[in-house]
């Protein structure tokens, strides 16, 4: 029989054993720690690369046989998810030596994920940004700065239109790259508009005419589940697009509220007399299908004929309905204002990345690569790259040409928002609260509107 | 001296313990004391803390009208929740205990629900079947009953949820049969003897001999709906449901610790929920002097 001593240290050793089992893969960093000099340094990183970006071997690699791992985070579903793998087995085949792991989720609980990733210092090597989220990250220097990258060639915007590299700026630094870029648009549905007998819109239709369209589509459309437009009263990008053909903006310069009560009370009463007319959902419904799942619109569902996006949801819309789905400029106030809003997606590095370069050649790869740009398309709206635009003109079909027409004769109306300041997610949830309670009379558009402002003072302050 | 004739003694019991015992310090205690400090601070995940001292609980309670309204929310809820979910529970423990056909079977289907009632897969399908063309509204329909949309109406939301809650009443259920098994058949007999019909002898036999089960069942439901997040979450999208109808307080601390970056905030949430919690619960044993009767 085993002696009591003989069991402790057994025991001890087990212990020990599970400690060791229980803390997290470190053999990772031991294979990079002989790779590149620029491991952990927040601020712009020194490379003694050449500068053509399209080696697939860096010259400072010792081995050639090392794997690179890298996180690559992004928001996707369903077919998006097959393009995105698609492109980045691609991708892998190129470059042997780098493996790349996807990150997915939608939209929404993406930027969940990412905060609480970076909040634990564990951000993905490489992830998507967007316009309305970049100042939360930019701000609190969790991006990379990529003007080096840029300078040296590593990542190749040459043939980018410069409005649309200056989008991926945050104070001068491009902290961000665009890799598809939409402009808002009214998006309708040419079948029902037919079937109603309403002329669609015309390219400078105005705010009036959206409202008489709105109504004459619910006249001549008896169905129960059909009302004419889709219900933008709680949208904050619309109205911003709204005051800013006014001359002002959802926000100002100094990070307040950049619009009066006035213009918001017209804004949400022009709603109200919608919905009253049944030419815009009631909120419940608009509720249910509040989600952002492209899948379950009202639009593709038929349940309204015209819903104010961002063009590339065209596409996917399109992908999900019968009906012939098409595209023209937001309305306006009467005047040749645009106020239009640039979107899209763009890419990110992270600071806290240990193979920055390895991330810029996958980002290259994506913005630059034919082989990429063909698989790509117009997903997240129109490629920044000239070339690559030129080069998939004959691949695009209806729609994407639809996209890409629409994009380039509207990029003149396009406006660039002030950068959100930091409290505006509790901002926009207010907003879209205001017209809600005017929706389910629970408030006079006046009181909907006064708390509104009380509120969100108090938070931009 | 002492101390090592304690350990000599327990030493090998805490070994033992040990892996647990790392376990519990490191992801709860100290978790658990961090949040404590940032509850002090102001806090948005990528920068360092900055102290703030009370102003965090200050301004919860004076400048925050969706907190409060969180706070009625949440009371709503655990009261409803609970005393509708308990009421099932006992009444169906009751006729399960009279010994019917496929007793087990009918046990295992009520408990069923509330083994993954609180999972994210049912309160998606929740959604689905309150929603305006969903299960519910089919079903009213043949009554000619037009139904509402009741997951998207502020009226209603949070009513969907409490039914959700009440759906969950197999676990009680469950502890009221075991309960009710333990009354001794001869209390019954005397009190029939008596002369009490059933109705006396349920409120004046059965009644007092479960009040200790009833208390036990109310404590633990009361701060398990404290807590409910994820029927709130998948059923409001994440918004609190129409205009904030459905803004359980661990949604709003969600949404304030993780959407709105303010984590020192969403810290002393919690905390005050902990005292929220502690004081109900004191209050419950307060109050079971009074009427809970353990037999002696």
């Amino acid at each position: 029989m085993m002696s009591k001593k003989t069991f402790i240290i057994l025991l001890i050793i087990m212990v020990i054993s599970i400690l060791a089992a229980c803390s997290s893969g470190q053999n990772d960093e031991s294979i990079s720690k002989n790779q590149d000099n620029s491991k952990n340094e927040k601020n712009t990183v020194n490379t003694e690369k050449p500068t053509t970006s399209n080696d697939d071997k860096s010259s400072d690699k010792p081995t050639e046989k090392e794997i690179i791992k890298l996180r690559f985070s992004f928001w996707a579903g369903g077919d998006r998810t097959i393009l995105y793998n698609k492109i980045l087995d691609n991708f892998e085949k190129k470059h042997p030596h780098i493996k790349i792991s996807r990150e997915i989720a939608d939209f929404g609980p993406y930027w969940d994920k990412l905060a609480t990733e970076t909040a634990a210092g564990n951000p993905p090597d490489l992830f998507q940004q967007h316009l309305t989220k970049v100042v939360e990250y930019a701000s609190r220097d969790q991006l990379l700065p990529l003007n080096d990258y840029v300078e040296k060639g590593l990542i190749n915007l040459s043939d980018f239109n410069p409005k649309i590299i200056d989008s991926g700026r945050y104070e001068n630094e491009i902290v961000m790259v665009s890799i598809g870029n939409s402009i808002t648009g009214a998006l309708y549905n040419v079948d029902i508009f037919k079937e109603a007998g309403v002329e669609p819109p015309e390219w400078d239709w105005t705010w009036s005419e959206f409202e008489e369209t709105a109504i004459q589509l619910a006249n001549a459309i008896d169905r129960e589940d059909f009302w004419g437009v889709e219900d933008h009263g709680g949208d904050d990008r619309v109205f911003g697009e709204y005051v800013r053909q006014k001359g002002g903006d959802f926000y100002n310069a100094e990070g307040k509220l950049g619009f009066t009560q006035e213009d918001m009370v017209t804004y949400l009463s022009m709603f109200d007399r919608m919905r009253k007319a049944k030419a815009a959902p009631s909120p419940e419904v608009s509720k249910e299908f509040a989600a952002d799942n492209k899948e379950r619109h009202v639009l593709p569902l038929g349940m309204v004929a015209l819903s104010m996006k961002a063009s590339n949801h065209l596409g996917a819309y399109q992908g999900y309905t019968e009906n012939e789905l098409s595209i023209t400029r937001v309305p306006n106030q009467g005047g040749d204002e645009g106020g239009l809003t640039s979107s899209g997606a763009y890419m990110s590095i992270s600071p806290h990345t240990e193979h920055p370069e390895e991330v810029a050649m996958l980002i290259d790869y994506w913005i630059n690569d034919p082989e990429a740009g063909e698989l790509f398309l117009l997903e997240q709206g129109v490629p920044g790259s000239s070339k690559i635009v030129e080069r998939i003109k004959p691949l695009m079909g209806t729609t994407q040409q639809k996209i890409a027409t629409y994009v380039n004769k509207a990029s003149e109306y396009a406006a660039e928002p002030y950068p959100a300041p930091a409290s505006s997610s509790e901002v926009v949830t207010l907003f879209g609260q205001a017209n809600d309670y005017v929706a389910f009379e629970q408030k006079t558009i006046e009181k909907a509107v006064e708390d509104f402002f009380k509120e969100a003072s108090r938070i931009l302050k | 001296m002492a101390f090592k004739r304690f350990f000599k003694k327990n030493g090998i019991g805490y070994l033992f313990l040990s892996p647990w015992l790392i376990g519990l310090v490191t992801f709860t205690i100290i978790p658990i004391i961090f949040s404590m400090y940032l509850s002090f601070t102001d806090y948005d995940l990528f920068s360092n803390p900055t102290w703030v001292g009370l102003d965090n609980y200050i301004n919860m309670f004076t400048l925050d009208a969706r907190f409060i309204n969180s706070l009625k929310v949440t009371f709503i809820y655990v009261f409803f929740g609970v005393f509708f979910e308990l009421c099932f529970a006992l009444l169906l423990a009751i006729i399960l205990n009279k010994g019917l056909f496929g007793l087990r079977l009918y046990r295992a289907i009520y408990y069923v629900p509330s083994l993954f009632g609180a999972s994210v897969a049912i309160a998606l399908l929740w959604r689905q079947v309150f929603g305006g063309n969903g299960f519910i509204n089919e079903i009213l329909a043949w009554f000619g009953i037009e139904g509402h949309n009741w997951i998207s109406n502020p009226d209603y939301a949070l009513w969907t949820l409490i039914i959700l809650k009440t759906w969950q009443f197999g676990a009680p259920m469950i502890i009221f049969l075991a309960g009710l098994k333990q009354i001794p058949g001869d209390l019954y007999e005397a009190a029939m003897v008596d002369g009490a019909n059933k109705w006396k002898q349920f409120l004046k036999v059965t009644i007092p001999l479960l009040t200790p089960i009833i208390f036990f069942n109310m404590i633990m439901q009361m701060i398990n709906s404290f807590q409910a997040f994820t029927s709130a979450y998948i059923v409001s999208n994440g918004s609190g449901g129409p205009l904030d109808s459905t803004l359980f307080y661990t949604l709003y601390l969600y949404q304030q610790g993780f959407q709105n970056f303010k984590m020192g905030y969403a810290s002393s949430m919690a905390w005050v929920l902990l005292v929220i919690i502690a004081f109900f619960t004191a209050l419950a044993f307060l109050s079971a002097k009074k009427w809970v009767h353990y037999e002696q």
